[in-house]
């Protein structure tokens, strides 16, 4: 029947799945046979389509009239057949009629709605961060048996928190044997660090960090090029260190650097590798967003370039080469081998390679530098990430504020209508419907404000991502997607339920005629109890927060201001860049530092120069092994920093001597070995005894040369300096004299400058000053600057937290503004009647703020003790700051009543306004 | 028996053994010039078959139904009764009116 030529359509999908819900089963295939034959006769033409939608509208429409009347009757009769089939529907039903309530109260329902959007968007947007970064697994082939395989530090063992062993790059001897021996690893492979150099656009030498990986490490992250190739086997066959001439190169960099151009494939590298000065051929390209595995490379300086690492593997461990390469060890664990099986099996082997050895033992593994194993995951994560797990806690109770706050909405509304629910039931409305209805009408709410959170979640995700610190692992994987948003979807459909319920199960306890009866003469207000729980509950959630911003405050504004031991004021910093090899006699290592402090000595401004192993706000690179009288030698005193200073260091940092001397000209390389030690160093290796003149020992197994414990005599005591970060407390430390130190922390050191100048002026001549000295700056800042960028973790978290309890403290203040404003409007007839009967104004006010602020108090009260709760949780991420810290709690307890005590005010207000006469004529 | 009902019955009367959704919606179209929702005919059909004035049978499909099957309605002898009785009541009523009810009716369509 179709008109000539034209082949005909299908129906509309839409219209006829319509059709088939609003249906009865008994009902449905007729008349959607009749509809599909009909719309055939009609040609199938667009006509035809329009004809086919307007019958479904119409079919739907007809049905819904038939389920939405209330009373009985016929069409009533036909609904209650409908009721037994489509959920569906009937859900459609509650909300059409609860739109249709709503959009009689606009402003109510759009503060409802906002309400719920600020809690679903705070929840949405953190658990996006925390999904990401530590939910989602690794994107590698089958991440949970990946590992990493390090040396760990010496007596160290498994924090007790994460189940991480602290592990360190480790020796290729030891990985090795690993290889040979051990039947835990499926796969053993390696990564280590390397870098290439350009000149940028204004001639500035920048590096480019890059890693050399073994052949195995693609191919067992099942990391296949996006574009080129991988290395070939003939690439990774070992001749000797200098890597074969081939590159892959990141996404990132492709398209920085390249714009994306795919004909540079087969082209060399325009940077130069920093070890041998070649420029490679690019071969291959990796997939966007390829991250290297592991915490070795932290995300700011995740490699650019891939080099082949070609390793003398062998299988007979006598023979195996002495080579110190040190890498960041890679494996798959073989099936079924849990991690302590690995843990287990490398420490053995470690222990046998240490008594095998039978001369000088290996690096890396002797008996106290056992190999150790993390599993891949908890090792990236590592405990960065301990902070998002506070912030989640905090948007959880945000969001559960916000549910109260919409159930407190909810409830007076449904108050108001006590009258119009009344009259329902008692026309036959069962009470299920009205619950029901209830309940849409909130599921109604809570659906638009989750879509109005998920849409601020976005927002919120972005704004996070641009402050996080980047410390943060991992936050490149960071999205709101499908997962996220079915979180986001549970917690609208929680809020929704737990807002619609309150006012519901109070309706299902009173009697229907009782609100008839009521109307607005009551003088009780039944639901008065209810509303005291929900608007505390809020109060108290917002003083817990209130209380958690006050803290992380707290001890951000105590990191800022924590003595960092010295001046930081007009100092400015420098480290020294990779800058190709050198052959260095280690005699006359020390001697490269003069001839760079006397040129940056002769820039106009400066006021002193010095040169140091390592600067304060950047973790210390040395931890030499220091023996006190008496020690056995196998006694790990851990954690001790140590730094290779010059004479001139102490002045110019402006570090305190509190006893004994400097160092001079006369700690030369052949002097009496001496050394500085810190307070800490005093405090807790000492035990406070006067150290001055007091013999230690320093016994560097792997660093030194001399392999003999060299022993050091103490000639002063310093103040303590920050070292990594203020709120790592002070920590031990010894300083030696740059002509005394051993290679190791010589190799890469820092000139240090005061100056009175502006910084944006001394920087470029100090530069200027550098050509022609070798010293390739890197890291060029004042120590503000430094000293700035350690605080932003702190900063964050208490700007985050702060700002989630100023909305929760407004959303608090909010509920208990509108419900104080709410009874105040309800017992309008009390208040005149009182002041009727003599009250004058000040006591009704007074009557109303006391009302509120005994609400508010009990609230308080109640955080006060959550807050404390919670104490465990925030203890590790504050400095200094107790998480009962009196005076914080206390100022926080201030500020939550002043704000009440406002929000108070304009109903009390109100309620004075109230005219007796008007109230009494109304009657 | 309300107007909607006599028009739905006396379709199904008339179309005899082909009366089922499309063309009683287009009996009733051609006949009453109103364009009936599809799912009208059935709320009606199944209202009067609940009273037992209608009997229906589950027919054959047919290509363009994409295999939905037709659903055939016969008129029983107690529908056909009391479609009579109101229809004679209804013609009864109108008897001697229809001049008038005629002249009345263009006066509202000139007015409208």
């Amino acid at each position: 029947m179709t008109e000539g030529g034209q082949a005909p359509s299908s129906p509309p999908r839409i219209a006829r799945w319509i059709v088939s819900r609003a249906l009865r089963r008994e009902d449905r295939e007729f008349l959607i046979g009749d509809l599909d034959e009909e719309f055939a006769r009609r040609g199938g033409s667009a006509e035809a389509r329009r004809w086919y939608r307007w019958q479904a509208m119409r079919t739907a429409a007809g049905a819904l009239r038939s389920r939405l009347s209330v009373t009985g009757g016929r069409t009533e009769r036909v609904g209650s057949r409908l009721i037994a089939r489509g959920y569906m529907l009937e859900a459609m039903a509650e909300l059409i009629t609860g739109a249709r309530s709503l959009s009689r109260r606009p402003g109510l329902a759009v503060g409802t709605v906002l309400t719920i959007a600020v809690g679903i968007a705070a929840t949405t947007a953190i658990y996006s961060v925390v999904d990401g970064v530590v939910l989602r697994p690794l994107p590698y082939d089958d991440p949970s048996t990946l590992v990493t395989i390090g040396a760990m530090a010496p007596g160290a063992s498994a924090d007790p928190e994460t189940g991480l062993q602290d592990l360190s790059w480790v020796s290729f001897p030891g990985l090795n044997a690993l290889r040979a021996r051990a039947r835990s690893f499926e796969t053993v492979a390696a990564m280590g660090s390397y870098t290439f150099q350009e000149s940028d656009e204004n001639g500035v030498q920048v590096f480019i960090p890059a890693a050399t990986v073994t052949g195995e490490v693609f191919p067992m992250l099942g990391v296949a090029p996006a574009l080129g190739r991988m290395f070939t086997p003939d690439e990774l066959v070992y001749t000797s260190i200098v890597p074969a001439p081939v590159v892959i190169i990141s996404h990132g960099y492709w398209q920085r650097r390249y714009g994306g151009d795919p004909a540079i494939l087969g082209r060399t590298l325009e940077a130069v590798g920093t070890l041998d000065g070649a420029r490679p051929t690019i071969v291959g390209i990796l997939p966007a967003g390829f991250e290297p595995p592991g915490s070795f490379f932290p995300s700011e300086e995740s490699p650019e370039i891939y080099v082949p690492l070609a390793l003398p593997w062998t299988a007979d461990l006598t023979a195996q080469p002495r080579t110190a390469v040190y890498l960041h060890g890679l494996g798959r664990l073989a099936p079924g081998v849990p991690i302590e099986g690995a843990r287990a099996e490398a420490a053995g082997i470690s222990r046998e390679l240490a008594t095998a050895a039978t001369a000088r033992p290996l690096p890396g593994t002797t008996a106290d530098r056992l190999m150790g194993v993390n599993g891949l995951h908890a090792d990236t994560i590592g405990t960065a990430v301990r902070p998002l797990w506070a912030f989640l806690a905090a948007a959880g109770l945000l969001l559960l504020l916000t549910a109260l706050n919409a159930a407190t909405l909810l409830l007076a509304r449904a108050l108001d209508r006590q009258q119009e629910l009344g009259v329902r039931v008692a026309l036959g409305a069962g009470r299920g419907r009205v619950v029901r209805l209830l309940l849409g009408e909130a599921g109604l709410l809570a659906v638009a404000g989750g879509a109005i959170g998920v849409f601020l979640a976005y927002a919120g995700v972005g704004a996070f991502l641009r402050f996080a610190p980047p410390t943060l692992p991992r936050l490149s994987a960071v999205a709101v997607d499908v997962r996220v948003l079915v979180v986001a979807l549970a917690a609208t459909t929680a809020t929704g339920v737990a807002a619609g319920l309150v006012p519901a199960l109070g309706f299902l306890r009173r009697n229907a005629w009782e609100g008839l009866q009521a109307s607005t003469r009551t003088v009780s207000d039944p639901a008065s109890r209810v509303r005291t729980v929900l608007v505390g509950g809020q109060l108290a959630l917002a003083m817990v927060l209130l209380c958690g911003a006050g803290l992380f405050f707290t001890s951000f504004m105590r990191i800022r201001s924590a003595d960092p031991g010295f001046e930081p004021g007009g100092l400015i910093v420098m480290s020294e860049g990779p800058s190709g090899i050198r052959r260095v006699d280690v005699r006359t290592v020390h001697r490269r530092w003069d001839p760079v402090l006397a040129a940056q000595a002769a820039v106009p401004g400066v006021l002193s120069v010095a040169g140091a192993s390592n600067v304060p706000f950047q973790a210390p690179t040395w931890a030499p092994r220091i023996l006190l009288p008496g020690d056995e030698p196998e006694v790990v005193r851990e954690g001790i920093a140590g730094y290779a200073i010059t004479p001139g260091y102490l002045e110019t940092m402006g570090i305190d001597l509190v006893t004994g001397r400097a160092f001079g000209a006369e700690d030369g390389r052949d002097a009496e070995k001496v050394v500085l030690v810190n307070e800490a160093f005093v405090r807790t290796q000492l035990d406070g005894v006067d150290a001055l003149g007091m013999m230690i020992t320093r016994d560097d197994e792997v660093l030194d040369v001399a392999r003999e414990p060299i022993p050091m005599r103490i000639v002063g005591v310093v103040e303590d300096v920050v070292q990594t970060r203020a709120e790592d407390g002070p920590r031990p430390a010894v300083y030696l004299p740059y002509t005394q130190a051993p290679v190791y922390p010589l190799a890469q050191w820092w000139p240090v400058i005061r100056t009175n100048r502006a910084a944006e002026e001394v920087i470029p001549e100090l530069r200027a000053s550098l050509t022609g000295t070798q010293f390739t700056p890197e890291n060029l800042s004042t120590m503000a600057d430094r000293a700035g960028v350690t605080q932003i973790t702190p900063r964050f978290q208490s700007m985050l937290i702060g700002t989630f309890a100023l909305v929760a403290l407004l959303l608090a203040a909010a509920g208990l503004h509108g419900s104080l404003a709410h009874m105040v409007q309800r017992r309008q007839r009390e208040l005149g009647v009182r002041m009727a009967l003599g009250a004058d104004r000040s006591s009704v006010l007074w009557m109303v703020m006391r009302q509120g602020m005994h609400l508010s108090a009990i609230g308080l009260a109640l955080g006060l003790l959550g807050s404390l709760a919670m104490s465990r949780v925030l203890a590790s991420l504050l400095f200094d700051t107790q998480p009962w810290d009196p005076p914080t709690l206390l100022g926080m307890a201030v500020f939550l009543l002043l704000v009440c005590a406002v929000a108070c005010f304009a109903p009390a207000r109100r309620a004075t306004a109230v005219d007796p006469v008007k109230v009494l004529q109304a009657e | 028996m309300g107007e909607f009902e006599q028009l739905v019955l006396m379709a199904v009367l008339r179309l005899k053994d082909t009366a089922y959704g499309v063309e009683i919606r287009r009996a009733v179209a051609k006949h009453s010039g109103r364009d009936i929702a599809a799912g009208a005919v059935y709320t009606t059909l199944s209202r009067l078959e609940a009273r037992g004035y209608v009997t229906s049978r589950v027919g054959e499909t047919a290509p363009e139904r994409t295999g939905q099957r037709r659903k055939y309605y016969r008129v029983e002898p107690e529908g056909a009764a009391a479609l009579y009785r109101s229809y004679s009541a209804l013609r009864s009523m109108a008897s001697g009116l229809v001049t008038e009810l005629e002249a009345l009716a263009a006066r509202a369509g000139e007015s409208g």
